[in-house]
């Protein structure tokens, strides 16, 4: 018998897969994150309930994630090579240019934020606590961030379209 | 296309490796359970340590010599060994370890059998201690650990009729929640044998008798509300299906089979460690004779 949040992870797995996905770009790292955040979300002393469990839920996929790309970049730099830290200098965003590679190449946490807000579609207020931010602060670097790739016009159209959500 | 549906698109459309996730959140789930079983209770009973004030001596060293000065204290064949008790306290740690090492008396049984089952609870108890240092970090003494966890081990004679002598040993170990573990030993002594389960029968078809009557009780049980068992929620391989030939068991004073379960192996934490007597009757046309069953 499964218990609430065992229930919740099995239940999830796919989203934060998906997830986990978007910031390794390798299955086998992702399904690393996976475990870890499991792992983790079990562990902690307690899990909320109700409305505040998806973002409190979302929260521990990003730390993982991200944990685990510090350790992967140490490792890389450990080994003499920065290979994975493929960051091309940033604001010349050719036109032809993948939004998820520029979405990628944002620094944290405006990465997760974007990430969060359009290809998870959370609220404002889901993501500011998933990444324990103020809204205000979350707001700003939203919109910050989507200035940085301001080659996509439309995503801010609809970032100003759904702000109220 | 836009670029943002395209992003999104390409965000929602990664393949997922299907089974490796399910395996790997089962995985992570299990693993959970695990340190949730050791840790969470030392969670729980950080407070409790800290605000009782516990005098802080350590008064006695965690390095016990197992097989030391024996203490024998009669209990009808089987001797305990009581000498290794000892509680360990420094303020952020607390540890109880009491260990009743069964040493089966001289002529209780066959020599070969007293002396090699002797060893093996030795063994097994210094095993276990051992492994309660390590994992509790005692072993480190200075450590910032708080802990507070104990182990205790003991026997007890389930039945002897001078015909089969059952023991059966356990170990508990607590740090807050318990973990229990029994283990049993069916000796005849009459033929100086210690029983395995497929020796009882003489065909397989025990398995399938026994299986279906622990099922059967199972779902008694559930339809009563007694208790709960894991079944079959398509994520975890943790739930009962069969007894293996290995399945632990004893013969209790009624002369009846009884398999026995670890804790969480069939059921959760509550329903303690599962018991199920087997009616005769349903084994009775697999049995391979009367003498140790009926």
């Amino acid at each position: 018998m499964l218990n609430r949040i065992e229930k919740y992870c099995v239940e999830n797995r796919t989203v934060m897969y998906r997830l986990a996905y978007g910031y390794t770009k390798n299955r086998d790292d992702a399904l690393d994150v996976v475990s870890d955040a499991v792992l983790r979300a079990l562990t902690t002393k307690s899990a909320p309930r109700g409305e505040e469990l998806k973002p409190w839920f979302y929260g521990i996929v990003v730390s993982a994630a991200l944990d685990f790309l510090r350790k992967r970049k140490d490792r890389a730099n450990i080994e003499g090579g920065d290979a994975l830290m493929n960051i091309p200098a940033s604001g010349d965003n050719a036109p032809d240019e993948d939004l998820m590679e520029a979405v990628n190449r944002l620094p944290e946490p405006d990465r997760t934020i974007i990430m969060l807000r359009f290809f998870e579609d959370l609220k404002i207020e889901d993501v500011a606590k998933a990444t324990n931010l103020r809204v205000s602060t979350t707001k700003t670097r939203l919109y910050a961030a989507l200035k940085k790739m301001r080659g996509f016009s439309q995503l801010a159209e609809y970032a100003k379209n759904t702000a109220t959500m | 296309m836009d670029s943002l549906e395209k992003a999104i698109n390409e965000y929602k459309s990664i393949e997922i490796p299907k089974e490796e996730l399910e395996a790997r959140v089962r995985g992570a789930i299990k693993k959970a359970r695990a340190i949730r079983a050791k840790a969470a209770p030392v969670w729980a009973a950080r407070g409790a340590a800290a605000a009782s004030g516990l005098i802080i001596t350590l008064n006695a060293a965690p390095s016990v010599a197992m097989a030391a000065a024996e203490a024998p204290g009669l209990r009808g064949v089987v001797n305990a060994l009581t000498f290794n008790r000892f509680n360990l306290t420094d303020g952020k740690r607390r540890a109880e370890v009491s260990l009743e090492t069964p040493q089966i008396a001289e002529g209780a049984a066959p020599e070969a059998i007293v002396s090699s089952l002797n060893a093996k609870y030795l063994k097994e108890q210094r095993e276990a201690y051992e492994k309660f240092i390590a994992d509790a970090g005692l072993d480190k003494p200075d450590s910032d650990e708080i802990i507070n966890r104990s182990l205790s081990a003991g026997a007890e004679v389930v039945k002897n009729d001078g015909g089969l002598l059952v023991i059966k040993h356990w170990t508990l170990e607590t740090a807050g929640s318990s973990l229990e573990t029994r283990r049993f030993d069916n000796i005849d002594v009459e033929n100086g044998v210690i029983l395995s389960l497929p020796a009882l029968f003489k065909d397989d078809g025990y398995i399938g008798a026994i299986n279906a009557e622990i099922s059967r009780q199972m779902a008694e049980q559930e339809a009563s509300g007694e208790k709960t068992y894991f079944h079959d929620d398509g994520y975890f391989g943790e739930f009962f299906e069969t007894i293996s030939p290995d399945a632990k068991f004893y013969i209790n004073s009624g002369n009846k089979l009884v398999i026995v379960f670890d804790k969480y192996e069939i059921a959760p934490g509550s329903a303690g460690l599962p018991e199920f007597i087997i009616p005769t009757d349903v084994i009775s046309s697999h049995l391979a004779g009367d003498l140790y069953i009926n």
